[in-house]
């Protein structure tokens, strides 16, 4: 049957390649970018692959560097605490924010408009 | 109250950045609600930067599934976690994607290739990451190599990943009847089920939504970007497309018992 031994090929090929992202996604990511007109196959690819290695980077240091060995759970601070204190992830630190409670803004703004005021 | 707070957490999202010196803070509802957070996380987002309203992300299980693979198999991952890695993943994407780009720009380049991709790693500390890239890359241009060789059967295989849409999709013909008046007639083809080719044809007039359509299913299957389409498949669908119009015109006349051919061709 040529049905099959078509996709058997282009699974094979599929699997070859190895990645667990779609393409398609992160091609339409990159073309959101500004400024960007063809973008090569190649590239695709190895940017999918670069972001799985990415994923797995991230979540181990975070899950190693944070509070997640003591209580087995990687939370959104492990995340924030990594981009910060790691060089290689600063970038995130624009989206990856601390999280304080309202009372503690508050309290500090408060604090602020004192020192102002002085 | 809860919701009052979360409503002054996201215009105040806006004033946090300037006030806070250091440190950029968002803002947590007191009963700690991870979800309610990372909403108002995007929506201060969304106010700040209006070029991240159409944020496209990866799918989240897929991102979920990596980072499982990663920690240690009893550890888990809160659920905000797994949401804030796939809006640092796009980042990271677009992050390397902006610096490859601009070093094609240096060039004069037009197309970002793969090279352009590891210097941009390299450049911006992921140079950890090169080697084993560069591994992966040879592993998929033999595993391209080897797809190359069956391009058409992979054009086949377009189709027949598509067949399963084209079952029901009426084709409508023209035709002139005796009193010369054009009747537009849904000439339902399944019947052509058994011949790949056939399927394809009938998608022919969208041919390149089609392939976008299977670009975006499956990127790997596409080698060109949307607009350029394979030359090989590109002629051979030419081809398709002319003898079957003819065979197509062929049954039409048949279905309606020759009178029309022949009254076509006597006038």
């Amino acid at each position: 049957m040529s049905e099959t031994n078509v996709e058997n090929k282009v699974e094979r090929a599929a699997h070859n390649k190895s990645v667990s992202l779609p393409m398609s996604r992160v091609r339409l990511i990159m073309k959101s970018s500004p400024d960007v007109s063809c973008i090569n196959q190649e590239a695709i690819f190895l940017t999918t692959k670069a972001t799985e290695l990415f994923v797995q980077h991230l979540a181990m240091s975070s899950y190693n560097n944070g509070s997640g060995k003591d209580t087995n759970t990687l939370s959104y601070s492990d995340l924030a605490d990594t981009a910060e204190d790691t060089e290689t992830f600063q970038f995130l630190t624009d989206i990856l924010p601390k999280k304080i409670l309202a009372r503690d803004y508050l309290k500090s703004l408060q604090e602020l408009e004192e020192d102002d005021d002085n | 109250m809860d919701g009052d707070s979360t409503t002054t957490d996201t215009s105040q999202l806006g004033i946090t950045g300037e006030y806070m010196a250091g440190g950029h803070y968002v803002l947590q509802a007191p009963d700690d609600d991870g979800d309610d957070s990372l909403h108002d996380h995007e929506d201060g987002n969304g106010c700040k930067d209006n070029l991240r309203e159409q944020d496209i992300y990866l799918p989240i299980a897929n991102v979920a599934r990596i980072m499982k693979n990663a920690i240690p198999q009893t550890g888990k991952i809160a659920k905000d976690a797994k949401e804030c890695v796939q809006e640092c993943v796009s980042e990271f994407i677009s992050f390397i994607t902006s610096e490859a780009s601009e070093r094609c720009h240096q060039e004069k380049r037009k197309t970002i290739n793969g090279e352009d991709i590891l210097f941009a790693m390299s450049t911006l500390g992921f140079d950890m990451y090169v080697e084993p890239l560069k591994l992966y890359l040879q592993k998929f241009r033999e595993a391209m190599k080897g797809e190359k060789g069956i391009a058409v059967p992979v054009s086949e295989g377009l189709g027949e990943e598509l067949a399963d849409d084209s079952f029901s999709n009426p084709l409508s013909g023209g035709l002139i009847s005796p009193d010369g008046q054009q009747q537009n007639v849904m000439v339902y083809t399944t019947s052509y089920q058994q011949l790949p080719g056939v399927q394809q044809i009938q998608l022919v007039s969208h041919l390149e939504k089609i392939y976008l359509h299977a670009a975006l299913e499956d990127g790997e299957m596409m080698d060109y970007e949307q607009g350029e389409n394979h030359p090989l498949a590109e002629s051979l669908n030419l081809y398709i497309f002319l003898v079957m119009s003819v065979i197509h015109a062929v049954v039409i006349c048949y279905h309606y018992n020759f009178k029309v051919c022949w009254v076509i061709s006597s006038d």
